[in-house]
């Protein structure tokens, strides 16, 4: 099948296309595809399958461009109502996530700094009296580095949450 | 009403995903979708038939297929670009299709009875039976040729072949056809799947 295109080919094709194959064809051009075996194929496989097509065309039975059009405004509007809740679900998930991490850090920083502020006094006895004078300075500390920390890390965890959408 | 609300929502989403708002908005009206509905639905769908043997599967991606059409919203030079855009979608749903069934799925087994079922093709031309032997490209072309009269550069930009080996595999194609054609005992019996 590697042979030499016939160059009265693009002739038949187009004979084929426009309907005038065979009875409407040129007697030369006839002929010359009963003794082509290139053009004789192409004539026998384009007949055949346009002759299926007719008979397979006589048994269409397609839903009207009203229902075709319906059915895809449905379903657009049920994906589009899929995809914003998938969003919704992603930012719960955010701040569940945000507020775990929050917690977690405040307590982290409240034992890190106890245990500390119990190193410093135990070392230095000097720092021993100022605690004294001042008990409550480190939990003052504390919640301030955690509200520090829960500012920056809430909007960082949701921000890391939506950019992977 | 309804439409207009789901096409400003999609717009919220593709903006959101990052997509540009003229897409979106290039969604066609329902007018020019029923008119083109009307224009192509026949010829894809017996393009359906042919490259997939089954014709419930072809109703159901010819659904898919304007769904997804519609839902590109891309927007398209000439009438012809369109109708190629559609049929590539229709190619590529047809030949997932394929690889999820392992092949062309015309008959299936009825569990009430054991026998075997023809799921459309009511009539098992010779034809229909020699499709089946081709490869799933190998359908597309010969009916995008032959049944929609379609151009070398049409059936490239609707299959996604290269546009210069359009000419060679068409030819390869009818080859077997013919090969199959001619031979109707081989075709009706087995061949090359």
């Amino acid at each position: 099948m590697n042979g030499p295109i016939c160059a009265r080919e693009a002739e038949l094709v187009a004979a084929l296309a426009s309907g005038r194959w065979p009875e409407a064809a040129d007697r030369d051009l006839r002929d010359h595809v009963d003794s082509c075996s290139e053009c004789s194929e192409l004539a026998h496989v384009a007949s055949s399958i346009d002759d299926d097509r007719r008979a397979v065309e006589g048994a269409v039975s397609l839903p009207p461009a009203g229902a075709a059009w319906w059915r895809v405004q449905m379903r657009m509007e049920r994906e589009t109502r899929e995809a914003a809740a998938r969003t919704v679900r992603r930012a719960h998930s955010a701040i569940v996530l945000a507020t775990v991490g929050a917690v977690v850090a405040v307590l982290a920083m409240t034992s890190l700094l106890g245990a500390a502020w119990s190193w410093l006094t135990g070392a230095l006895p000097t720092m021993r009296d100022l605690a004294a004078l001042q008990p409550a300075t480190p939990s003052v500390t504390t919640l301030a580095i955690a509200a520090v920390g829960l500012a920056v890390l809430t909007p960082l965890i949701v921000w890391l949450a939506v950019a992977e959408e | 009403m309804t439409t207009t609300i789901v096409s400003r929502e999609i717009a919220l989403l593709r903006d959101a995903k990052g997509e540009t708002a003229e897409v979106s908005s290039s969604l066609m009206d329902e007018e020019a979708f029923r008119s083109f509905y009307e224009r192509t639905s026949r010829g894809l769908w017996l393009f359906l038939v042919r490259v997939t043997g089954d014709r419930q599967l072809a109703d159901d991606l010819l659904q898919d297929t304007y769904y997804r059409f519609y839902r590109a919203g891309a927007t398209h030079e000439s009438e012809s670009h369109r109708r190629n855009s559609l049929f590539r979608i229709a190619t590529n749903l047809a030949r997932d299709a394929h690889r999820r069934h392992g092949g062309i799925v015309s008959t299936t087994i009825d569990e009430a009875t054991g026998s075997t079922v023809d799921h459309g093709m009511d009539e098992r031309t010779d034809l229909a039976r020699a499709f089946e032997r081709l490869k799933p490209r190998q359908r597309e072309m010969l009916w995008l040729a032959y049944a929609n009269g379609s151009s070398h550069e049409e059936i490239a930009a609707m299959t996604g072949v290269a546009p210069g080996s359009v000419k060679g595999l068409l030819r390869r194609a009818r080859a077997k056809l013919a090969e199959l054609l001619g031979n109707g005992r081989s075709v009706a019996e087995g061949g090359e799947r």
